[in-house]
């Protein structure tokens, strides 16, 4: 490493007031963080092959650069390995893409998180769980890369409870939301090679969305039933006025029910998109779309989505279990805020 | 065991902002109501710029449409703002 | 919040409002672009489920607010 690391340092006795040091600093999500020494914060540098001072994303709507040397420090303290370091930069290229519009998922009353969804070789290398207990705890990485970039946000962006976090109810994803795709088990082609990339690569996809919305399904035997339950649950979600993407993440039960039926990543998108329209009168109704209602709304029928290609179909989730779950995007829309996939780069010469 | 630990915030940048000379009233002046797509927000804005016609005297008002309530005004309103009035009311919902 | 500065920054007086629960978010977004001490004015909160009526009085209250904003300007 050629340049010198800048940031303030403080001084701390030992490693329990370093802790509690950095509580009282604010620089927490409330759970105990691993005190940024110097040391580490250059590991994590070298692991990632970048400098301190190279600016990795600006983040336009709150005039923030953000370095490589303060995502390494966060990285830190969410206690990252330095190989995750890539896959931590990735996902902040990714939330600084204008497309993902920082400022309507970060600051909304809509209570978005950052879902991340890794796929490619890198995955399994660096444990990433694709199976039982997708969204729960137990896996390093996919607790603390999400967490890093949470910090990031916290930290660097000024994104801070109350202030320019202003999610009504938010979700426990804000802590961390990662998961990978059982590209081995599943039987389509993966999220990042229907994006374009090549199965070789390793990417993250970053996705402004609510929490996991569980549906059941434990009697079909064919893809349609699983998706007529599926679209049932979904089509009733509220964010009807935005239009964002959703997820939809398919365990392994449905996912084999769904492929022996020789349906695609393509006709579950088709039949999604497909069975969840509501029609106007239904949502003026239910007082999610305004204005009187007339005889035209009984047949005006409004997609949930704003396309097909809109819900993302991930494979990801326990072998057992008739349970999978949709996700659905931020409230604000797919017009504010689009799922985008970086590349994750290793850039060690 | 004596240790150090590193900064992992960021202070804002210091933006010197000149602000614009202000007119000495809103007699004979056109503005720009920019409204942020949030529901209600064009009608308050719309009733705003009524009052600033009747009671305040400006000429006329236009209305711009943010793309969304993410960002900024886009280029084409601020180039039509430019152009075509003499100041700006934004705002407002959630 | 921001369209306020951004207008000042192509030259053109602006004035920008939001509801009184994101007073704490604009000052946050005046502080993250350097102009910690911004002037903008807060309507009461909400007002996406406001009658036409209820519309009319908010715009009479904050009328002359407004106005004061746009002729006095942030000094």
């Amino acid at each position: 490493m050629t340049t010198q690391i800048e940031s303030k340092r403080y001084p701390v006795e030992d490693l329990s007031h370093a802790i509690e040091f950095c509580y009282q600093q604010g620089w927490t999500d409330g759970l105990p963080v691993v005190p940024p020494t110097e040391r580490a914060v250059q590991a994590m540098l070298e692991a990632a092959g970048l400098e301190p001072r190279q600016q990795v994303a600006f983040i336009t709507n709150r005039q923030v650069a953000v370095t490589a040397e303060k995502i390494a420090i966060n990285a830190v303290m969410a206690g990252c390995l330095p190989e995750y370091m890539p896959v931590v930069v990735a996902a902040i290229e990714g939330i600084a893409d204008p497309k993902w519009g920082y400022h309507g998922p970060a600051t909304s009353t809509g209570g978005a998180a950052v879902l991340m969804i890794v796929n490619g070789p890198m995955a399994a290398r660096l444990k990433f769980n694709s199976g039982d207990n997708l969204f729960g705890p137990g896996w390093r990485s996919n607790a603390t890369v999400g967490r890093a970039v949470r910090l990031v946000m916290r930290n660097v962006i000024g994104t801070l409870p109350g202030a320019l976090d202003r999610g009504t109810v938010g979700h426990p994803g804000k802590y961390s939301y990662v998961i990978a795709e059982n590209e081995v088990e599943s039987p389509w082609a993966p999220l990042h090679v229907e994006r374009g990339f090549t199965p070789e690569q390793s990417t993250v996809t970053v996705m402004s969305a609510e929490g996991p919305h569980q549906f059941y399904n434990q009697l079909s035997s064919t893809a349609k039933g699983v998706l007529t339950s599926l679209c049932e649950d979904m089509k009733h979600h509220g964010s009807t006025n935005g239009q964002p993407q959703y997820c939809v993440v398919l365990a392994g039960e449905h996912m084999r029910t769904i492929a022996n039926d020789g349906w695609s990543k393509k006709e579950i998108q088709q039949f999604v998109y497909e069975n969840t329209h509501n029609s106007v009168a239904h949502l003026k109704r239910t007082e999610r779309l305004a204005g009187a209602l007339t005889a035209a709304d009984e047949t005006t029928m409004r997609p949930l989505v704003p396309s097909p290609q809109d819900v993302l179909v991930v494979a990801a989730g326990g072998r057992a279990g008739a349970f999978s779950c949709y996700i659905p995007g931020w409230a604000g829309g797919k017009k504010s805020s689009q799922s985008i996939t970086k590349l994750i780069q290793d850039r060690r010469v | 065991m004596a240790m150090e630990i590193l900064d992992p915030t960021v202070e804002p940048r210091k933006q010197p902002l000149t602000f614009v000379p202000r007119p000495d009233s809103l007699t004979g002046k056109r503005i720009g109501l920019v409204e942020n797509t949030k529901y209600n927000s064009d009608k308050i804005l719309a009733k705003i710029g009524e009052i600033l016609k009747k009671e305040y005297g400006a000429a006329e008002c236009t209305m711009w449409r943010k793309h969304n309530s993410s960002v900024p005004a886009h280029q084409e309103i601020i180039d039509e703002a430019k152009r075509g009035v003499d100041v700006v009311v934004a705002g407002i919902g959630d | 919040m921001l369209d306020g500065i951004v207008f000042e920054k192509v030259g053109i007086p602006a004035a920008s409002i939001v509801t009184d629960v994101f007073e704490g978010t604009g000052r946050a977004m005046a502080v993250a672009w350097g102009v910690p001490n911004y002037k903008f004015l807060a309507l009461p909160h909400p007002i996406a489920n406001l009658t036409d009526a209820q519309l009319e009085q908010r715009a009479r209250e904050i009328a002359p607010e407004i106005v004061k904003l746009l002729l006095q300007g942030q000094e």
